[in-house]
C-alpha cells in the first residue's frame, strides 16, 4: 500500500507541474471524447426519440438489440471497427488506423446505443399532456417533437453526459484503434495502461485523478448550459 | 355555419359506455355550456373536439371536415384550442408558456411577446410574467393556462371545467374573462359541473348524464 | 447563420445586463447559444494535426518502455521533416500489423517469427539493429544456488530441482517465448506448482516474483528501470552469454504486398537505425546509468 502511496504522490506532483505527457494525453482524451460524444448524440438522440414517440414495424426489435448492444464488449467493438479500417478492410483506403478518427469511430458506435436507450427513456417519461398541449396550441409536427424534446431536456443532458463520461473513460478501443501513440492517440486511460503494465501503479492512479477531474469539468459546464 | 357536428358519435372506456351522443352541432360564435355530473362524458366529448381521442364510431366534423384523430389537421390545430382541467405549463417562465401559441404560428420573437403580453394582462399575470411555471399555485396555474390558450388567438376554445379547484380570486378573473370571450363573438365550448357561475352568459346549454344528450 | 448567431450572443448579453426588468429570451434559443459558446471554446482549441507525413512503427512494447525511441525518433523526424509514430504492442500482433500493411515497418526481437515473416513475403529489407539481453533473477538470498552457475540450462535446472517459485509471463509475448525455449533447451518439459503463469506485463510479473522471492526471466531494460524506483529488490542471479541474447531487427514492410505503404521512408528509417548515427545513439543509451542496447547492425542475416 505505501509504494502506492508513494507513486500517487509522484504521480500528482508530475501532474500538477503540467508533466507535457500528461498535458497532451489529458487533450487527446478531450478531443477524442468530444467528438465522439457529439457525433455519438447526433445519432443516438433522434434514435432515442424516435423509438420513444414514434410506432413502428420492428420497434420492439429494435429496442431489444439497442439494450443489449449496451453489453457489447468494448474489445469486441474495437475489433470489428479494426477489421473495417485496416488495410484489408473495406474503409483501408482511408488510412484510418492508428488516428484519433479511428478511435473516435470506435467510441461513436460504443456510445450510440447508450444515448439512445437514455433518451429513449427519458422522452417515453415527458408527460402526454406535452404533446396534447402543443398539438392544441396549433403546433407543427416539427415544433411538437420539438417541444417534448425540451420537456426532456434533462434526461437527454444526462444520456449526453453518460456517453461522455462512458468514451472517456474506455480504454480497449482507444488501445486497439488508436495504437497508444505519445501525443497522437495516446489518451488517459491507455496511458494508465501502460503504466499499471509498466508497474507504475500510483502514477497510474494520479493520471485516473487527471480523467475524473475532465469529467467533472465537463459536467460542471452542462450544468452551465442547463442553467436557463 | 356549423362549427362542429357531431353523429353518432359512441365511445366506449373498457366496456362502459362513456359516450353515445346521437346528433350535436355548434355553430360560429355560439356559447355552449356542456353540464353534468363527474363522469357523464363531458372531458371525453372536449378532447374528441380536440382531436386528441378517436371515438370508437360515429362522425366529428370540424368547418364539414373529418377530424384526423390524435393528429388533428394544421388547420384544426390552429383554430381550435383546448383547456384542460388540470394543464401542463412546459419547463421555463409564464412568458415563454404564453407566447407559444403565436410562435407556434410563426411569428417572430417580438410580435409572440406582443401577442402574449396581451393576454397576460387580460388575465391579470402580469405580476407572474417571469415566474418559473414549476412555482406556481394550482389556481395560478390554471390563469396562465388560459392566458395561453388566449394569446393562441383560436377562433373556437374549448374550456374544461375552468373554475374547478379554483380559487375565488382567481375564479372571479377566469369567469370575467369567459364573459368577455362570450360576448366578443369567439366561438365557445364550456364544460362545467357547477353551472351556478354562467347565469350572466346567454348561452346553448347542453346537458349530459351518462355520456348522454338529455 | 452567422446572423442568427449573432443575434443570440446580443441576447444573451442582454440577458446578462438586464436581470431587473424582464426581457424575454426564448429559453430553446438562450440555451443553444450557451450550448454554441461551449462548443466554440472547445472548437477554438482543436488544432488539426499538420500535414506531415507520418511513418508508423509497430514495435514491441518493451521497447518503447525503455526510452531508447524517444532519443532515436526525434532526430530522425527532424531530418526528414516527418512524424514517426510508435506503435508499441506484443511481438506476435506487432508483426500481425505489418502483415495487414497498417503499419509500415516494424522493430522486433524475435528471430523465428522475423523470418517467417520475410519468407512469406510480408517484410523485406529487413537489417539486425541491436541485441540486449535477458536476465533471470532472483531474491538476494538465492535458494536453488544460480548465481554460480554459468550455463543458462544448468540454472534453469537447479531451479527446477529445487523447486523454487518460477514466475512466467504466459502471454505469448517475445519474453515468454525465449523463456519456454530455454526450458525446452535445459530439457525441462513437465512443470509442477513451483511454475506460475501469469498471463501478465513484465513489470506485473517481476513484482509479483518479487513479493513471492521467485525468480524469473526478464529483459534488462524493464528490470533496471524497476530497480532504481525501488519498486523490486531482486537480484540478477543467472549467468550471462549469448543463450539470453535479444536480437532485434527493422523489416520494412513489403510494397510488393500494400503498394500504399511508405516504402521509401521505411528505407530511410531503416538506414537510419543502421548507420553510424543511429547505432551511435543506440550505444550512448544509458538508462539509470546503464547500457542497455549494444549495436550489432554490420552482422548480416
Amino acid at each position: 500500500m505505501e509504494y502506492l502511496l508513494d507513486g500517487f504522490a509522484d504521480g500528482l506532483i508530475r501532474v500538477l507541474r503540467a508533466d507535457p505527457e500528461v498535458m497532451r494525453a489529458a487533450w487527446v482524451t478531450v478531443k477524442v471524447g468530444f467528438w465522439a460524444t457529439i457525433l455519438a448524440s447526433l445519432i443516438g438522440l433522434p434514435v432515442g426519440f424516435l423509438l420513444a414517440t414514434a410506432r413502428f414495424h420492428g420497434r420492439g426489435f429494435a429496442i431489444t438489440v439497442l439494450q443489449t448492444s449496451l453489453g457489447l464488449p468494448t474489445v469486441v467493438i474495437g475489433l470489428l471497427v479494426y477489421g473495417f479500417i485496416s488495410r484489408r478492410g473495406p474503409l483501408g483506403f482511408a488510412d484510418l488506423l492508428f488516428t484519433p478518427s479511428a478511435i473516435i469511430i470506435g467510441l461513436v458506435v460504443l456510445a450510440i446505443p447508450l444515448v439512445a436507450v437514455f433518451s429513449m427513456t427519458s422522452v417515453a417519461s415527458v408527460d402526454d399532456r406535452v404533446r396534447e398541449t402543443a398539438l392544441t396550441l396549433g403546433a407543427s409536427n416539427g415544433l411538437v417533437a420539438w417541444t417534448v424534446l425540451r420537456e426532456a431536456r434533462f434526461g437527454m443532458v444526462a444520456a449526453v453526459l453518460a456517453a461522455f463520461g462512458r468514451v472517456s473513460s474506455e480504454v480497449g478501443i482507444a488501445m486497439m484503434l488508436g495504437g497508444n501513440i505519445e501525443g497522437y492517440t495516446r489518451t488517459l486511460t491507455t496511458a494508465i495502461a501502460l503504466e499499471s503494465m509498466k508497474g507504475e501503479f500510483g502514477f497510474g492512479i494520479a493520471l485516473g485523478v487527471v480523467l475524473l477531474a475532465i469529467i467533472f469539468v465537463t459536467n460542471f459546464l452542462s450544468r452551465y448550459i442547463q442553467r436557463s | 355555419m356549423d362549427v362542429f357536428f357531431l353523429e353518432n358519435v359512441k365511445f366506449r372506456y373498457e366496456t362502459d359506455l362513456v359516450l353515445d351522443i346521437e346528433r350535436m352541432t355548434v355553430s360560429t360564435g355560439e356559447v355552449t355550456l356542456l353540464t353534468g355530473a363527474n363522469g357523464s362524458g363531458k372531458t371525453t366529448l372536449l378532447r374528441m373536439m380536440a382531436g386528441l381521442l378517436t371515438p370508437e364510431t360515429g362522425i366529428i366534423n370540424y368547418k364539414d371536415e373529418a377530424i384526423i384523430f390524435g393528429k388533428p389537421g394544421l388547420k384544426h390545430r390552429r383554430q381550435v384550442t383546448l383547456l384542460v382541467q388540470e394543464p401542463y405549463l412546459f419547463r421555463g417562465n409564464v412568458l415563454l408558456n404564453v407566447s407559444y401559441g403565436p410562435r407556434a404560428r410563426g411569428m417572430n420573437i417580438s410580435q409572440a411577446n406582443k401577442k402574449a403580453e396581451e393576454a397576460i394582462l387580460k388575465t391579470r399575470c402580469e405580476g407572474l410574467i417571469q415566474r418559473d411555471a414549476a412555482q406556481l399555485s394550482g389556481g395560478e396555474k390554471k390563469r396562465v393556462a388560459l392566458a395561453r390558450a388566449l394569446a393562441a388567438g383560436a377562433e373556437t376554445l374549448l374550456l374544461d371545467e375552468p373554475i374547478s379547484h379554483v380559487d375565488e380570486e382567481n375564479s372571479e378573473v377566469i369567469v370575467g374573462i369567459i364573459q368577455e370571450l362570450a360576448a366578443s363573438g369567439i366561438t365557445l365550448v364550456v364544460s362545467t359541473h357547477i353551472p351556478e357561475w354562467t347565469k350572466s352568459l346567454s348561452v346553448k346549454n347542453v346537458r349530459l348524464a351518462y355520456g348522454r344528450v338529455v | 447563420m452567422k446572423s442568427i448567431f449573432k443575434s443570440w450572443i446580443v441576447r444573451l448579453q442582454s440577458n446578462l445586463q438586464n436581470n431587473q426588468e424582464y426581457k424575454y429570451i426564448p429559453m430553446t434559443r438562450c440555451f443553444l447559444s450557451r450550448l454554441f459558446l461551449v462548443l466554440l471554446l472547445v472548437l477554438g482549441f482543436w488544432t488539426h494535426s499538420s500535414a506531415l507525413d507520418r511513418l508508423k512503427v509497430a514495435t514491441t512494447t518493451s521497447t518503447e518502455n525503455s526510452g531508447l525511441l524517444k532519443k532515436l525518433h526525434p532526430v530522425f523526424e527532424k531530418r526528414h521533416g516527418v512524424f514517426v509514430h510508435t506503435i508499441s504492442v506484443g511481438t506476435g500482433k506487432a508483426l500481425r500489423l505489418g502483415q495487414n500493411g497498417d503499419v509500415d515497418v516494424v522493430l522486433v526481437h524475435a528471430r523465428k517469427a522475423e523470418d517467417l515473416f520475410v519468407a512469406r513475403g510480408y517484410g523485406t529489407r529487413r537489417r539486425a539493429v541491436m541485441y540486449n539481453d535477458f536476465v533471470i533473477v532472483g531474491p538476494a538470498s538465492d535458494p536453488a544456488g544460480v548465481l554460480k552457475t554459468i550455463d543458462v540450462s544448468e540454472a534453469m535446472l537447479r531451479i527446477k530441482n529445487q523447486k523454487s517459485l518460477w514466475f512466467s509471463r504466459g502471454d505469448d509475448s517475445g519474453t515468454h517465448k525465449k523463456e519456454l525455449q530455454l526450458w525446452k533447451d535445459a530439457g525441462v518439459s513437465l512443470f509442477g506448482s513451483w511454475y506460475r503463469a501469469l498471463g501478465q506485463g513484465m513489470g506485473r510479473t517481476l513484482m509479483a516474483a518479487d513479493e513471492k522471492s521467485g525468480y524469473t526471466l526478464t529483459d534488462r531494460g524493464t528490470y533496471i528501470a524497476l530497480v532504481a524506483k525501488a519498486k523490486i529488490s531482486l537480484k540478477i542471479q543467472g549467468p550471462r552469454g549469448k543463450p539470453l541474447h535479444n536480437p532485434y531487427s527493422v523489416i520494412a514492410v513489403n510494397p510488393k504486398r500494400h503498394p500504399h505503404v511508405k516504402f521509401g521512408l521505411a528505407v530511410k528509417y531503416i538506414d537510419f537505425l543502421t548507420s553510424g548515427q543511429g547505432q551511435k545513439i543506440i550505444r550512448d543509451f544509458r538508462l539509470m546509468g546503464k547500457q542497455l542496447f549494444y549495436p550489432n547492425a554490420k552482422r548480416t542475416h
